[in-house]
């Protein structure tokens, strides 16, 4: 039942999530670059700009956490799991992924806890507030469409009733 | 094909007869969209026809270019396709629900919100449907959500 993608709607999620990938590495270059230039290979180029390499990198990383989603919410998955265990299960597998491209290009020295203690801080942060507005948005959202529903079915019971008197 | 229309101020009920040598394709379309007036809609199963009410059709699908009619405990093909029926049976709150489907808002016993922005809604046969993004703020609005 489930509208079919395509290869477009799935670039259009990917391009989207670069964006903002993107966006954020701006604001973090112009604020931190200098300073963490030696430290990752991101900010190889200091505060002057992001490395091409770098942002096929992201490239890289925007295409599986779109695919891991993808995954997550499709139909099928969504038959067989319930919608804590989806996102239980696409948190665990982002963040695998993230942690190998981390490793891989060298984003920060493994060896150094306090990167990933703040790693680890940054993403349960963003995490954890997106997760709750965007819960606490369903919770009302589904709500209103409950009541709504249930006053539109009373409604065409009036009429019914009413057509039948 | 000869039309013939007569007037008559002292008939009860408007009739509307048709005299072919027999059934083509494209009468029976014409007759399925007939129906449709008296909310009625003209189904198959096991090369049998039936007549249905409107209000009792939980949703509409296509699959392999046919069209099928669900309702509470059965399946019904229909000589309609589903653009034709959606025009139709939009005054009858049936609404797009994606690509291939069509569901009968009357019909629904629970609607959900997903994390994606879609709808999964439940019928009132316990079956459950997605309703796609693109449609779904259609249904939004109906519902005055949005």
């Amino acid at each position: 039942m489930e509208e079919r993608k395509n290869i477009f709607d799935f670039a259009e999620n990917v391009l989207c999530t670069f964006g903002f990938m993107m966006i954020l590495m701006m604001v973090f270059t112009f604020l931190f670059g200098e300073e963490t230039r030696t430290l990752s290979s991101m900010f190889r180029l200091g505060g002057s700009g992001i490395a091409l390499e770098t942002m096929g990198q992201y490239l890289g990383l925007a295409v599986l956490i779109t695919g891991i989603r993808y995954i997550f919410f499709s139909e099928r998955a969504a038959k067989y799991m319930p919608e804590l265990y989806r996102i239980c299960l696409m948190l665990c597998c982002s963040v695998l992924v993230i942690v190998l491209f981390i490793i891989i290009f060298k984003w920060f020295p493994v060896l150094m806890w306090e990167a990933w203690v703040m790693f680890a801080l940054c993403f349960a942060t963003c995490f954890g507030v997106s997760v709750w507005i965007m819960s606490v948005k369903n919770r009302m959202e589904n709500q209103k469409l409950e009541e709504n529903l249930e006053y539109l079915k009373e409604k065409w019971k009036e009429e019914q009733d009413g057509k039948r008197s | 094909m000869k039309i013939s229309i007569h007037t008559d101020s002292q008939a009860e009920e408007t009739e509307i007869q048709i005299t072919c040598r027999h059934l083509t394709p494209q009468l029976e379309k014409v007759i399925s969209m007939l129906r449709i007036l008296d909310f009625k809609m003209l189904g198959e199963k096991d090369g049998e026809s039936y007549i249905l009410d409107i209000s009792k059709i939980l949703y509409i699908d296509t699959a392999d270019k046919k069209t099928f009619m669900y309702t509470k405990d059965d399946v019904y093909e229909s000589c309609l396709k589903l653009y034709e029926l959606e025009e139709e049976l939009k005054e009858f709150d049936f609404f797009r629900a994606g690509k291939s489907c069509i569901i009968n808002l009357r019909q629904i016993q629970a609607i959900r919100a997903e994390l994606d922005r879609k709808l999964r809604v439940t019928m009132t046969n316990g079956e459950q449907l997605t309703v796609s993004r693109q449609y779904a703020d259609y249904v939004r609005k109906k519902l005055g959500v949005k």
